[in-house]
């Protein structure tokens, strides 16, 4: 990718970053076109959730009045001005125009997240062309015009790197709190990061630093303000919808995970159909935690991060990449609306991978195809209303795209293997 | 009540033992002899008035004047009234439309004779021939020495039910027809010594629910086999002479749909909201719980919801219909794969507020409901009369299915994820470490 990348003419900054807001203007526009004369609208569906949650609070209410709203309520208060009304505070802008407020904001976080990973990537040496796989990117032009909310995680999470890249470590902290209150996932980044901070005190030896202190100390406070904040006002009701939900949720629609028929079968049984399990009162949702958090917390860090490496951060985003890809895959639900997460590390990890671009082909190739059958099978499901799909279709086509996703993780350990191999084969050449 | 048949003979005319109503212009007694013998009242004077207002009532019915008052006759029971036909300004409308009147509600038959026959028409005798089982009509015209005899046969035993009703109504597309007056049934046998009971009839004249003539519905699935499939209402006309089709029954009317749905089906309230310039200028869901639109239909605790549309008619009128999307949950697996679903169909009618006055009057004129308000008539009262557009299809259920998951599949699928997962995790364990 990196040698297909290096055929494009080197671009300015200013460049990349100008011609990025304009093909995500162009998008923007042509999305209320469609929204306005097309059958199919353009608008994410989840955009309505957040502005009718916002509405709400703009009536003072709770934005759980909102059915289906699970987010933190930050994210409603942030979107407040969508709910605004003709003329507001004496400006002459209609509602319609305020309602387009939440998709400026998440095109906003888009390009700065494609300028922190321009950054990244300047800072640690990569190529400035891998930004355009983020910044001319149509599935994440797309996903960002459309009103999804996931460009602010990648900011979130790409902010925190470059702080820790800066050692700034309580700033890092904070943002990582930051980011677990608005969604949970970036929690799996924090054991890497200790890895990392402070690397000469090695783990099993030093566990505690200052600055691991600062990091986590930081952290946690922020977090612990934020959803104090959050409870104090909505109470309860916002620990079960913005995160209790979260553990019991039956998401088998719309679903690439390799879990989702299972749990349609045993969310009716009430048990498992497997004996051993039956008799332990188990089911296989509850075991689900323990592969993907066991891999994507633990295991890929510490197989991944080289504490002795030269190249540090670099280690780190590329676990970063790793843990996050793998808990995708290993997740009871999963949508397109995830692969963001892993999405806006891929241009700093292909800065340093060693995959040749025939193997990244196949890869990325045999990705998209195995996705492509199982949206072939979900179209039949739900458009064409086929019977006996469920098993033979549904499912099998999500086990086949689960297990090319493990031989993508592979691929990608292996490769990190491969490198830290070259970086210390040629450390002792330098020496 | 009694009413007691004068069955007076003139020479030239039939000998009629059971004319029911007589309108021989020759008898010198043109026009109607009603004897009333009123009963079930709790006094006299009671009796009195009730037989006054009946003869009334009926006379109105008939759109005849009495030119005398009511008699209270030989100290019975009852009254007796005639009257002289040739006193009133339009005796022939008189008889041609009692002899219709009449005639429509004994046979149910378009009346065999010419308008302009009709409207020539000087007199007619009714009868009911108990022995030859049928009903005759004796039709006389001037200066035509015999009479048209209509008859009709009936195979049952002849029991039918007149009743003579006072109508408020002067257009015949009105949708209220305020009816008082009585009913009576005709026996077998029928002869001067028998007595046939009228019954107070007060048909309240504020129909709540009406068919609305002109218009009907036909209800479709479009998509049917998509879990997303769409509910579609579409109007259609079923009069074929436009004088019948009327749209809406008044300038306030509102028009509404209503269905009921079960818990395997979910309309979506937000995706309603978003649907611009549609069919819909408002609507409700009425539902137990909050709408999760993930959940199968087996953990939702409730049994289903209710969706209340208010409709653009202009827009409903242009497009013919309208459509409504529908999502199926995800069912209950069973060993088949498929599970058969459906709903009652829903109603389309217009809602029309009623004001105040205009029950007022319809009270106040109903000699049954009188002032002690017998009747209860505040049970009746509503604030809204409805017109229903009538379905053209005989059933009124919409019949689905939508796909499963099969529980025979249950095991491999679980022991297959499993074991994927599991092993998965040992490869990558090792890609790691070793």
């Amino acid at each position: 990718m990196s040698k297909l990348l290096t055929k494009l003419p080197h671009l300015s900054t200013s460049t990349i970053i100008i011609t990025s807001f304009l093909l995500r203007l162009g998008f923007l526009l042509f999305g209320l076109y469609q929204d306005k004369y097309m059958a199919l609208p353009y608008t994410d569906i989840d955009y309505f959730v957040f502005t009718d949650a916002s509405k709400f609070v703009y009536q003072s209410l709770s934005p759980y009045l909102r059915a289906t709203y699970r987010y933190t309520p930050l994210l409603s208060w942030l979107l407040y001005p969508t709910a605004l009304e003709d003329d507001a505070f004496g400006l002459p802008i209609p509602h319609a125009v305020w309602f387009e407020f939440g998709k400026l904001v998440f095109v906003f976080c888009d390009l700065i997240t494609g300028i922190l990973i321009l950054k990244l990537l300047k800072k640690l040496g990569g190529d400035l062309r891998l930004s355009l796989l983020w910044f001319w990117n149509p599935m994440v032009i797309t996903i960002s015009t459309r009103g999804s909310s996931e460009s602010l995680m990648t900011c979130v999470v790409l902010l925190m790197m470059w702080f820790i890249v800066d050692n700034q470590w309580s700033l890092a902290g904070i943002v990582l709190g930051l980011g677990v209150h608005l969604k949970i996932y970036p929690l799996i980044y924090l054991p890497a990061v200790l890895l990392v901070i402070d690397p000469h005190k090695v783990w099993w030896k030093c566990p505690i630093s200052l600055n691991r202190l600062k990091f986590v100390g930081s952290a946690v406070i922020i977090y612990s303000a934020l959803t104090w904040t959050m409870y104090s006002i909505y109470g309860q009701e916002f620990l079960d919808e913005a995160y209790l939900y979260h553990l019991v949720r039956l998401d088998h629609r719309h679903n690439f995970s390799v879990y989702n028929v299972g749990l349609y079968f045993t969310s009716f049984t009430g048990h498992s159909s497997l004996k051993f399990l039956q008799e332990h009162y188990l089911k296989i949702e509850q075991l689900a935690f323990i592969p993907q958090l066991s891999l994507s917390i633990v295991l890929i860090p510490l197989g991944v991060i080289d504490q002795n490496s030269t190249t540090l951060y670099q280690d780190l985003l590329n676990s970063f990449f790793i843990q996050t890809f793998t808990f995708i895959t290993y997740n009871k639900v999963c949508t397109s609306q995830y692969f963001i997460w892993f999405l806006c590390l891929l241009p700093n990890y292909l800065a340093s991978t060693s995959i040749s671009g025939l193997t990244g082909l196949v890869l990325v190739l045999g990705w998209v195809v195995t996705q492509g059958l199982w949206l072939l099978y979900g179209y039949k499901l739900e458009f064409l209303g086929e019977s006996g799909i469920f098993a033979y279709g549904i499912w099998s086509s999500s086990l086949v795209f689960f297990l090319w996703n493990v031989v993508v993780i592979g691929s990608l350990i292996k490769d990190q293997k491969q490198r830290h191999k070259q970086l210390q084969q040629d450390h002792h050449k330098t020496e | 009540m009694d009413i007691k048949f004068n069955g007076k003979a003139e020479s030239g005319r039939t000998n009629l033992n059971q004319t029911i109503f007589n309108d021989f212009q020759n008898q010198n007694q043109a026009g109607l002899t009603i004897q009333v013998a009123p009963q079930g009242v709790r006094s006299l004077e009671e009796y009195h008035t009730a037989s006054k207002e009946f003869i009334e009532t009926t006379l109105k019915t008939l759109k005849i004047n009495p030119i005398k008052e009511p008699l209270f006759f030989r100290k019975e029971w009852y009254k007796y009234h005639s009257f002289d036909i040739s006193q009133f300004e339009s005796n022939d409308d008189i008889v041609e439309v009692s002899l219709l009147r009449l005639w429509l509600s004994l046979t149910v038959q378009e009346l065999p004779i010419h308008l302009s026959n009709l409207k020539t028409l000087s007199s007619y005798e009714v009868y009911l021939d108990s022995a030859k089982q049928q009903v005759v009509f004796l039709l006389y015209w001037d200066k035509i020495t015999r009479p048209q005899i209509l008859d009709k046969h009936y195979k049952q035993d002849i029991e039918r039910e007149i009743g003579v009703f006072q109508s408020m109504s002067s257009e015949p597309w009105e949708y209220e027809p305020a009816l008082s007056g009585v009913r009576f049934k005709l026996p077998l046998g029928v002869d001067d010594e028998t007595d046939v009971k009228l019954v107070p009839t007060f048909l309240i004249s504020y129909p709540i629910h009406n068919t609305l003539f002109g218009y009907a519905t036909r209800h479709e699935i479009v998509q049917q086999s998509s879990l997303h499939p769409v509910y579609k209402v579409n109007l259609v006309e079923s009069a074929k002479s436009n004088a019948f089709r009327v749209f809406k029954p008044s300038y306030e009317c509102q028009l509404r749909f209503d269905v009921d749905l079960t818990v395997d089906i979910i309309v979506d309230k937000y995706q309603l909201g978003n649907i611009r310039n549609g069919p819909f200028t408002n609507f409700s869901i009425f539902d137990d719980e909050k709408m999760d639109l993930e959940l199968p239909s087996y953990r939702i605790d409730s049994a289903g919801s209710s969706l209340s549309l208010i409709l653009n008619s202009t827009d409903v009128l242009e497009k013919s219909g309208f459509e409504i999307p529908l999502h199926y949950r995800y069912g209950e697996p069973n060993s088949k794969g498929v599970k058969s679903i459906g709903f009652t169909k829903g109603n389309l009618y217009w809602d029309c507020p009623i004001d105040e006055d205009k029950k007022k009057v319809k009270v106040e004129e109903s000699f049954v409901n009188d002032r002690q308000n017998k009747l209860g008539y505040e049970r009746f009262a509503e604030n809204s009369r409805l017109f229903y557009f009538a379905d053209l299809d005989r059933s009124n259920y919409i019949a689905l299915s939508t796909p499963v998951g099969n529980t025979n599949d249950m095991f491999v699928v679980e022991l297959v994820t499993l074991s994927s997962v599991v092993l998965s995790l040992f490869y990558l364990a090792k890609k790691l470490f070793f």
